[in-house]
């Protein structure tokens, strides 16, 4: 049962994550287009969605305050109040405090009490605020809003009632006590406390032990709230507020205290009368923990006591564990579809494969062949398609960033339009979700430093209003994801003196521009002159390198001074399989990932030189490229020694080239990569492992880390 | 109660002629040349025969390489190399043991595997001190079997990842 409900909450703060989403898109967009109803109507029903869940699982905090969010959301659906800055910024907010709420009850980090009764004061303010056209919200002292016994406005009450135990026996149902309730207005909550209930050899059916707090939105006044109870009045505990006014209506006999949703025995029982406080301490006093009774009982030693306590303390920390990760995936149903109509083909032909088998004659050999082909093409269409799975399309990260361009723009006074594009691009999973921070960071960057000041702007002939594109897009096997923006691009003189000063460079060094501007990847760069909360203090930029590259991919930079700078980021589709390369070195094979060939070639005797006697270079196009011979940097024994025999494989890492010495090419292959480093650890120059088809292990090479140890043996030897 | 102590007396003896354990540890012993080694039973995963490996490059000497164990990548030792004895032939006896590293596993290369022995703890003394000339940090203790002598492994001080580490910043 609890597992049970435990997995509907999962599925609840899942879509809950995304209805918060919907609405931030939604209240972004609709400062854009204020009388966009479809809009408005799809945030209302982002926002009630929440509130009926919430609702469902006992969620009071967040159903409650979400309400709150509802009422305003109607208020400007129904022209009550217009769509201004203030008004967006407040349900902004009140959005970020919805997440924190739900963050709350997901045992994420806990709400701030304060601040949530701030924003709910502001949103009360916020529809009680005249209609259109008022700029500025004011928050109303809380005593004019909710507190009118006349007033035809909703008011909303908070009811505690815990009903006599012989409410049955009186022939009085709470249920439709509940439901008159429900008649005056609107109910936005009732929980049921069961605190009383006892168990159930306990329990008698006669006896009502359920108290219920419920919260009333309505027109009517106390006293016709009151009126709903008159008949079980007596011997109820009965209390009703007025949330707005906090003005408590005690009833009597009613000796609670106002609104307590749940309560512990304890208190009801001194509540009752039954029991004194200083009673219930005493007996407090003498409550021992099972473990504790069991070893005076002798059946369990307190070693085991002990043992079992650490027990559940692991337990509780691995459950914590878990659920800081929550791992799982949307999928598109046709996706689904699809892999299962392979599976049934894959079916098919392997039943028609076992047929042929069953009486298999010399001559149906082709035919045999042929199933087996076919048997190739399913097992790889369906590996395709379930990597296909994994894939997310990148809209799910752009998302974000709309709401973070607002938020800067508007603490750093500048304009900014922020366009999207491509987002339908997928990409795996794995790789989305380590973007985001790198991607965070340019665009905080871009705004930040990039683009001018409006002013400024102006004075430059450019619009006052800054541009940042944000586009995603497929190119070969990688996808790119570039950011763009239109303001001061990058200073080469700064980051030139910069680099001088932290010693990066020396002075009088000619670099080209593409060696330039890496610099600012170097840790602790930073040519901002003013630190700020957002940028500037040089660490960031050499995190987004990092980053990238630890996923395989690689960050480029193209800027115009005065004319804005373009981010790229070059991506793998997917971190599981890669397209390779197989290629022979003496006994042994190695893959070389497709993305990083540009050719290969058979070297003329000519085209091969050496420069002091031991750095060899190759000849391609003009282009002297460095010679690296794989069974130097790997050891082991090559069978061909003499270029001209051998392949040379031009590869390119970060803009850097080289030719890459094997003895044969054996064929390309999607391979699988398998992690090294699981049981054993990193090896330089070696990006993984993968399994070949006869079994045996083969290492794929990391270009970038070839390179890395190619230059360090060249230093030994040298 | 005579009659139950008589009983528990006669089960453990029992539990010794079965090989069970009811006090002490048990091994599996393996040879390297003439010289016995134990490891704790507990921490083998699988015994396997040796098939071809894929050399890692850039490593020392005795990690050999790597292998496929059902869709894993498993590090292969070969432990006369990483004990400095003489090389051998590999040969039809000759066994990769399976063992479970500090959440890692990895395989040791050996001549034959011998036995699984159960040795008392009061059996077992602390490895010989030998000063600089013989490295025995990696031993856990010497047991006694009948008249055989058992170097028993520390397997995490064997295999630590720490030296192998530590062997390839040299081996640069």
């Amino acid at each position: 049962m609890s597992t049970d409900l435990s997995r509907f909450q999962d599925a609840f703060f899942e879509e809950s994550a995304e209805h918060l989403s919907t609405m931030e898109e939604g209240l972004l967009q609709l400062e854009q287009r204020p009388t966009d109803l479809d809009l408005l109507n799809r945030i209302f029903r982002a926002a009630h969605s929440i509130k009926g869940n919430a609702g469902m699982f006992s969620f009071t905090d967040l159903s409650g305050f979400t309400h709150h969010v509802e009422t305003v959301l109607d208020a400007l659906r129904n022209g009550r109040i217009g769509v201004t800055k203030p008004v967006i910024d407040l349900l902004l907010d009140a959005r970020d405090t919805m997440k924190t709420l739900l963050g709350a009850v997901q045992g994420q980090g806990s709400a701030d009490a304060e601040a949530v009764e701030a924003i709910r004061v502001k949103l009360e303010a916020c529809r009680a605020v005249s209609p259109v056209g008022a700029q500025h919200v004011v928050p109303l002292p809380r005593a004019e809003v909710g507190r009118t016994d006349a007033s035809p406005r909703l008011v909303r009450y908070r009811i505690a009632w815990t009903p006599p135990d012989d409410v049955f026996q009186r022939g009085l149902d709470p249920a439709r006590i509940l439901q008159e309730l429900a008649d005056l207005g609107t109910v936005n909550s009732v929980t049921a406390d069961l605190a009383r209930v006892p168990d159930l050899q306990a329990i008698d059916p006669e006896r009502c032990y359920l108290s219920w707090s419920i919260e009333l939105e309505t027109g009517s006044v106390v006293r016709d709230v009151e009126s709903v109870f008159e008949f079980v009045r007596e011997g109820s505990v009965l209390a009703i507020t007025d949330v707005g006014a906090q003005h408590v209506v005690p009833l009597p006999p009613s000796t609670a205290e106002p609104t307590a949703e749940r309560k512990r025995i304890g208190e009801i029982l001194v509540e009752e009368g039954v029991a004194t406080p200083e009673q219930i301490a005493v007996a407090l006093g003498k409550q021992k923990r099972l473990g504790d009774i069991l070893v005076e009982d002798r059946a369990v030693s307190p070693q085991q006591v002990q043992q079992a306590l650490e027990k559940q303390r692991q337990m509780e920390a691995a459950a914590a564990a878990r659920k800081a990760e929550p791992s799982s995936i949307r999928v598109d149903t046709t996706k689904i579809d699809k892999l299962i109509n392979l599976v049934g083909e894959l079916v098919i032909t392997q039943s028609m494969i076992s047929d042929l088998g069953h009486h298999f004659e010399m001559d149906k050999l082709p035919m045999l062949l042929e199933r087996v082909v076919q048997l190739e093409r399913n097992t790889r269409e369906i590996q395709e398609r379930v990597m296909a799975v994994r894939m997310v399309p990148i809209g799910t990260v752009f998302n974000r960033f709309p709401r973070l361009v607002r938020d800067l723009a508007s603490s750093k006074r500048k304009q900014v339009r922020l366009t999207l594009s491509g987002e339908e691009t997928e990409l795996d999973k794995t790789v989305i979700e380590s973007i985001g921070d790198p991607l965070t960071h340019l665009i905080r960057n871009a705004v930040d430093h990039g683009l001018e000041l409006p002013e400024d702007r102006i004075a430059r002939g450019k619009p006052e209003e800054g541009t940042i594109t944000l586009n995603a897009f497929h190119q070969g096997g990688t996808i790119c994801i570039t950011v763009e923006d239109d303001g001061r691009g990058l200073n080469r003189e700064k980051i030139v003196a910069k680099a001088i000063a932290q010693g990066l460079i020396t002075e009088g060094e000619t670099l080209s521009d593409d060696a330039v501007w890496p610099l600012i990847f170097r840790p602790g760069f930073s040519t901002a002159e003013a630190v700020t909360d957002v940028s500037g203090r040089g660490v960031g930029m050499d995190v987004v390198k990092r980053n990238i590259e630890s996923l395989g991919g690689t960050v480029m930079i193209q800027t115009t001074e005065g004319r804005g700078s373009r981010f790229t980021l070059k991506l793998p589709l997917t971190l599981a399989i890669i397209e390779g390369m197989s290629v022979r070195v003496g006994p042994e094979i190695y893959i070389v990932p497709l993305t990083s060939i540009i050719e290969s070639i058979r070297p003329r005797r000519e085209e091969i030189k050496t420069i002091v006697g031991r750095g060899e270079l190759v000849d391609v196009r003009g282009a002297y490229l460095p010679l690296i011979r794989l069974y130097h940097v790997f050891g082991g024994a090559a069978n061909l020694t003499d270029p001209i025999q051998a392949v040379l494989m031009i590869v390119e890492s970060e803009g850097e080239r080289v030719a890459l010495m094997v003895d044969e090419l054996l064929g390309q292959q999607q391979v699988v990569i398998k992690n090294l480093s699981q049981n054993f650890r990193k090896v330089e120059g070696i990006a993984g492992a993968t399994i070949l088809g006869n079994g045996q292990v083969a290492f794929i090479v990391d270009v970038r880390g070839l390179l890395t140890v190619s230059r360090e043996e060249n230093a030994v030897a040298a | 109660m005579a009659g139950t102590a008589e009983a528990t007396t006669q089960q453990t003896t029992l539990d010794q002629q079965m090989g069970f354990s009811t006090d002490g540890n048990q091994y599996l012993t393996f040879t390297l040349g003439d010289e016995h080694y134990g490891v704790e039973i507990l921490r083998v995963q699988e015994i396997k025969g040796y098939t071809a490996v894929t050399r890692i490059p850039n490593t020392p000497g005795y990690i050999k390489g790597v292998l496929n164990l059902r869709g894993t990548i498993v590090p292969i030792i070969d432990l006369r190399t990483k004990f400095s004895m003489e090389q051998v032939e590999y040969s039809k006896v000759t066994v990769i043991i399976v063992l479970e590293v500090k959440g890692r596993t990895m395989g040791i290369i050996v001549d034959a595997v011998s036995d699984v022995l159960n040795i008392p703890g009061k059996d077992v003394q602390p490895p010989p001190d030998f000063g600089h000339t013989v490295d025995v940090s990696f031993l856990s203790g010497i047991g006694k079997s009948g008249d055989k002598l058992v170097a028993l492994l520390d397997i995490d001080k064997v295999l630590s990842v720490g030296e192998i580490d530590q062997a390839t910043a040299v081996a640069a």
